[in-house]
């Protein structure tokens, strides 16, 4: 029972929403707008169970002192500190809590995150050095159509030579968009392949154990 | 000589670092100014805004990034609100990513703030909403059950500029600014469901994602990186909705300097490594 009524939920409402999806009635609308509402709460869910399980896991780590748990501590202070500023600056009457928050993103967390992210423009920048050799005929295309596109997005592409932006666009809008294409398709192909088993219960690993 | 050149084969990575960050800096200490060619997806966006009638039905940004990748949405943002206010047309904003929430507060309020527009008349900002999928698609039949309250807590029927939206056919364009695949879900749960029209502001990384979207015309335009935003800052300035060229048009001579150095890097890596193997072969 524990397995099958999921499964009769998940083949009852999949083939209800895909004809749904095809009657415009008003009565079908509506369903259509609770269920929203519905999913909505559910997926309220998720963040309950995400902040549960981060607490979880970092109070372990103080408990049992494993190696940085002082950073554990950063974490669940900063956690607590942005939501309880997050909830109650929104409140009447408890704006400055609001201007706090906002002053903690905008001067702490953003430019933090922002730097993080800047270091990777140097590693790629190595990166691309070291393996943007023409080793073989494939890298040696890869490599020339690497250039035209690079220089086709900086100014210096149209100094040198007024075409190589059309060149670069070309590459990208041709060669490039039917590569993405073929992937588009076949994911595609597959997400329709996935649902199906799901709806009809042959792919069933979404329970858990591993679909047995 | 041949040694000295195979030297270049295999440059310390600190070298590569220092000579990267002169490239970044220099161009933007210096402010070396540069003119770029404008991309066709950034001028359909472009186009497509300045004819969106003044007053009518309003743009909806959705802020669907995190920090990580504001410097390079943050401009496209700015200068696409820059071009609506300047010409009396009206903002809906929203996120779908979480740290979007206080990202686009920011930038709304700001720029609302440089043409004198009043929150609730001008534009409506309602935050972060939980759900991605599900809020794409609710606002196709009812905004305000998707979006009960704006970011100061004001309910929807309290704001004058949303009496009359509805759904998406009371929306004249959705702009997603994201870092990962955000347009991709506005294009399936809004545009192919609902009709409503669909641009995209990604990030250098994501765009190229985005090209066959471009040619079906499931995506109105794309606005690309930090050259997107330049070259939509280059466009307003040009049509004098706004003074002068903002920070994506600085850090594109930057970027510039930079695209070219790593170009001059991969050609003395690969001069070295040609020579190295000649080198090696004699012996």
């Amino acid at each position: 029972m524990k397995r099958q009524i999921p499964l009769i939920i998940v083949l009852t409402l999949g083939i209800f929403f895909f004809i749904q999806f095809f009657v415009p009635s008003q009565i079908s609308t509506n369903i259509y707008q609770t269920t929203l509402q519905w999913t909505l709460v559910i997926s309220a869910f998720a963040i309950v169970l995400a902040i549960g399980s981060l607490v979880n896991h970092h109070m372990l780590k103080i408990k049992r002192r494993k190696p940085h748990w002082w950073n554990s501590i950063v974490t669940l202070v900063a956690l607590v500190v942005m939501a309880l500023l997050g909830i109650f600056g929104r409140v009447k009457g408890l704006e400055p809590l609001g201007e706090l928050y906002r002053k903690l993103f905008h001067y702490v967390q953003s430019p933090m995150d922002q730097a993080m992210f800047a270091i990777l423009a140097f590693y790629m920048a190595s990166a691309a050095y070291r393996a943007f050799r023409a080793r073989s005929q494939e890298a040696a295309l890869l490599l020339i159509s690497g250039f035209i596109v690079m220089l086709g997005v900086i100014p210096f592409g149209s100094m040198i030579w007024s075409k190589i932006p059309d060149i670069a666009e070309w590459i990208m809008m041709v060669p490039n968009m039917a590569a993405k294409r073929g992937i588009l398709f076949g994911v595609g192909l597959g997400m329709t392949a996935t649902s199906l088993k799901i709806i009809l219960g042959i792919e069933r690993s979404w329970l858990g154990g591993g679909g047995k | 000589m041949l040694k000295f050149l195979a030297k270049f084969g295999k440059l310390d990575r600190r070298i590569v670092f220092a000579l990267l960050l002169a490239a970044i800096l220099i161009p933007l200490l210096f402010s070396v100014k540069s003119h770029f060619y404008v991309d066709a997806a950034t001028r359909s966006i472009y186009d497509y805004v300045d004819h969106i009638e003044p007053n009518g039905r309003p743009l909806m940004i959705s802020f669907d990034y995190d920090p990580q990748v504001a410097a390079e949405l943050d401009p496209m943002a700015r200068a696409v609100l820059r071009h609506c206010f300047a010409r009396g047309v009206k903002v809906v904003g929203l996120s779908l990513a979480p740290q979007g929430d206080a990202i686009g507060e920011g930038i709304i309020t700001k720029v609302a703030k440089e043409y004198g527009k009043k929150n609730g008349i001008d534009y409506c900002y309602f935050g972060y909403r939980p759900g991605m999928t599900i809020i794409m698609l609710q606002m196709g039949v009812n905004v305000k059950k998707a979006l009960p309250l704006d970011y100061y807590q004001t309910p929807y029927d309290s704001l004058p500029m949303m009496h009359n939206i509805h759904n998406y056919d009371d929306i004249a364009l959705v702009l997603s600014l994201a870092g990962s695949t955000y347009p991709y879900s506005w294009i399936i749960f809004a545009g192919t469901k609902f009709k409503v029209k669909i641009a995209a502001g990604q990030t250098a990384v994501m765009a190229p994602d985005n090209y066959p979207f471009l040619q079906t015309g499931q995506l109105v335009g794309q606005l690309g990186g930090m050259k997107g935003g330049a070259e939509y800052e280059q466009l307003i300035v040009e049509a004098g909705y706004y003074h002068k060229s903002d920070i994506a048009s600085k850090a594109m001579s930057a970027i510039a300097y930079s695209h070219l150095l790593i170009i001059l890097l991969i050609i003395l890596g690969n001069i070295g490594y040609f020579i190295s193997k000649k080198i090696e072969q004699k012996k």
